[in-house]
């Protein structure tokens, strides 16, 4: 009897642990009206997921939920946003879709994209995209991955720009550079011993070789690869370029910039990309620095009004280059309904949309039915150097291939190894991952 | 007469037996199956045979990473020992005052101090400019030091990190090992004119064996598990001076979204625990029970 009655306690425990395990399909099935109650409504519900751009003044949240209310009372839905912070991006998305709670329209940037293509988790867009959207967008080539059109770009822009202290340049009486070779000798001329002491305080370049994301080699090595005319993969995305006599050439510039010309603060390889402008290139003890347009405004414009800078897009050596950001919209598989998910993804890029959006984070325009309300500093960037702003191409196992390439720059950057071994040794090891 | 077995235990442990099984039991079997497959959480997985842990082999970043990791456990754990137990003695051996209590107290602020915050807290301390260990070695002659730009000091000062946030917490464990100890060993000690030193040899540190056993395993445990103080602190760079196993296991699960190879990884870290644990326990127990 005692053990029957033990046995009866430790059913009813397993129970009611698994039906505190059940979640909310359990507490929905015990509420039919409810559920009646929303079928007599018909609301469809959309999830949105997007990255933060907000600043202080205009939050994202607010943005996007005024921009979605006309499209919620036209279509009857209901959309809920997500602002998912850019720390651990990928792993929200990871988790969310693979939990069967990922969003209808997601945000993606290029290295995002094969792994989750081969998952089969993104929905080609070519069939949904009308003579009329091709026409409008510009920037649609650069959501062609593995020969589909998977994204709709939504943010191109924020390319890295070469900015110089423009009264440095006026001390040493030079010109703004156009060539590698004007940028070294700048740079030398810019290195001195201002007060001295005996000790170089004021440097030609900094570079914030101690970053800890290779997202850093935006601005640190992907400009120099491309001006010297080399590529980081080829055509087909299935083999490593970079290590090519272009990418030999621009890892040696970079590497004597540092350790034979000494116009680089050898702490920069300790350091990261807010040290090097707030403690360097903000107190003008540095001649120049790469940095993307968004922190010129909201880094040297606003916090460092005095600050006397200027730019060029970019340096020539054997042609111009420089990276600029092509983020897209996706439509996810698990989405419901594709044709009002993508009509919810023209919605959110239609001129109307992005004007707003583009008041809180102003990036150019995407389509040609959108005037530029960028910074007007940034006018003739897009207008005259659009040849020379570059994406990366999205190839398989990007993450770890990146990630090799940059430790082997620093390995270069410290000096404990030479651009020809560190370029081999990552050429390798992203060969062997194109290849599984 | 034979005794009745009460099985009126299990009714109380059945909760919890249920929710580490689910949480804990589970987990390392289902671990252990993903390390010979493909899995990336969303597709079903596949299956790899060896091929995960054959690629261990070849994987640069994964054998810096457990070199990393073993030197990272050589350095911390017996220095954080040591000076735990030295701090716990000289604690000890003053009367409780204010400023013993200070001292005590200020010791364990970085235990209960975040990881982020302790990673900026030392990338000031370490800044090779205006930071407070280059200014404190400039005064006695010494030159800058670049530490977390080179290969040679970037582990150095992850381990300096490491030791300062965990010392207090492994002080406190001895502090209570050695209120412990009878205060008749020390007095007889005293009586047969036994020096403080011999007194340290011949009665501290024999008491102490059962708590420094759990020091070192529990650092050593600590010490292959570490992450977010070198993720905060360098990233696991410059190069792949720093990256440690767990950080590989992260890279491999949440940006490569190849669980297999995670799981692979951790089975690698789990094994040399267990060995190291074992030849610790081995090392450290004598014949006779710790407990």
């Amino acid at each position: 009897m005692r053990k029957m009655v033990i046995g009866l306690l430790i059913c009813i425990l397993a129970v009611s642990l698994l039906a505190g395990c059940g979640g909310q399909k359990g507490d929905v099935s015990q509420n039919p009206q409810q559920g009646e109650k929303q079928d007599s409504q018909k609301v469809k519900e959309m999830q949105v997921w997007l990255p933060p751009f907000g600043t202080e003044d205009m939050m994202d949240q607010e943005v996007w939920e005024d921009i979605f209310k006309k499209f919620e009372q036209e279509n009857n839905v209901k959309i809920t946003l997500q602002i998912v912070p850019w720390n651990n991006y990928e792993d929200k998305y990871l988790t969310g879709i693979s939990a069967g709670q990922g969003p209808d329209v997601g945000y993606m940037y290029a290295e995002m994209f094969p792994s989750f293509i081969d998952m089969g988790t993104v929905q080609p867009l070519d069939e949904y995209l009308t003579q009329e959207d091709r026409e409008n967008y510009y920037y649609l080539d650069k959501g062609i991955i593995f020969g589909k059109q998977y994204g709709l770009p939504i943010v191109v822009g924020n390319p890295r720009i070469l900015c110089y202290n423009q009264d440095i340049l006026d001390e040493i009486g030079a010109e703004p550079p156009a060539t590698w070779e004007d940028f070294k000798n700048i740079a030398i001329k810019a290195t001195k011993d201002t007060d001295g002491d005996g000790e170089i305080d004021r440097y030609g370049y900094v570079a914030a070789w101690g970053s800890k994301a290779y997202g850093a080699m935006n601005e640190m090595f992907y400009p120099w690869l491309w001006q010297a005319g080399g590529e980081l993969f080829n055509e087909e995305g299935t083999k490593a370029a970079f290590n090519s006599e272009a990418g030999l050439k621009a890892l040696t510039f970079l590497q004597d910039l540092l350790l034979t010309h000494k116009v680089m603060p050898e702490s920069v390889i300790a350091q990261d990309e807010s040290e090097i402008l707030t403690n360097y290139f903000a107190q003008g003890k540095a001649a120049f620095v790469i940095v993307d347009t968004r922190k010129t405004a909201n880094i040297f414009d606003k916090q460092y009004p005095d600050l006397n800078w200027g730019y060029v897009t970019s340096l020539k050596d054997v042609q111009k280059g420089t990276f600029v950001a092509a983020d897209q919209l996706v439509m996810l598989s698990d989405a419901p309904d594709y044709e009002l998910t993508m009509s919810l993804m023209r919605y959110m890029t239609s001129a109307e949309s992005m004007e707003k959006f583009h008041k809180m984070s102003p990036w150019p325009p995407i389509a040609r039915d959108e005037q530029y309300n960028g910074n007007p500093k940034f006018t003739t960037l897009y207008e005259n150097d659009y040849d020379a702003l570059k994406n990366l191409k999205p190839v398989k196992n990007g993450y770890k291939i990146y990630d090799y390439l940059y430790k082997q720059l620093q390995v270069v950057m410290m000096g404990e190894t030479t651009p020809e071994k560190a370029l081999q040794e990552a050429e390798k090891y992203a060969n062997d991952l194109l290849n599984q | 007469m034979s005794k009745k077995t009460d099985y009126s235990g299990y009714v109380y442990i059945f909760p919890i037996l249920i929710l580490i099984s689910i949480f804990y039991i589970i987990p390392i079997f289902m671990s252990f199956f993903y390390s010979f497959q493909k899995f990336n959480v969303i597709q079903p997985p596949e299956f790899l045979g060896l091929f995960n842990y054959k690629r261990l082999g070849s994987d640069p970043v994964f054998l810096a990473s457990l070199k990393n990791t073993l030197v990272y456990t050589a350095i911390v754990v017996p220095v954080q020992t040591v000076l735990s137990m030295l701090l716990a003695v000289l604690i000890t051996s003053r009367k409780r005052n204010i400023w013993t209590n200070f001292v005590r107290n200020s010791l364990f602020v970085p235990v209960i101090t975040s990881m982020i915050l302790v990673g900026i807290i030392w990338r000031v301390v370490l800044n090779p400019n205006m930071g407070l260990l280059n200014h404190a070695l400039s005064s006695i002659g010494i030159t800058k030091i670049n530490w977390l730009g080179s290969n040679a000091t970037a582990m150095i000062s992850v381990c300096m990190a490491a030791v300062w946030k965990n010392v207090g917490y492994f002080m406190v464990l001895y502090i209570a090992a050695i209120m412990d100890i009878p205060k008749s060993y020390y007095e007889a000690a005293m009586v047969d004119g036994a020096s403080a030193t011999q007194k340290f040899f011949n009665i501290t540190l024999p008491m102490l064996k059962p708590a420094t056993y759990f020091v070192v395993v529990l650092g050593t445990i600590w010490s292959f598990q570490v992450f977010d103080l070198v993720y905060t602190l360098t990233g696991g760079g410059p190069g792949v001076a720093t990256v440690t196993l767990v950080m590989s296991i992260y890279n491999s699960a949440f940006r490569e979204y190849n669980m297999g190879y995670a799981a692979a990884i951790s089975y690698v870290l789990f094994a040399i625990s267990v060995i190291i644990s074992v030849i610790q326990t081995k090392c450290l127990k004598d014949n006779e029970s710790i407990y």
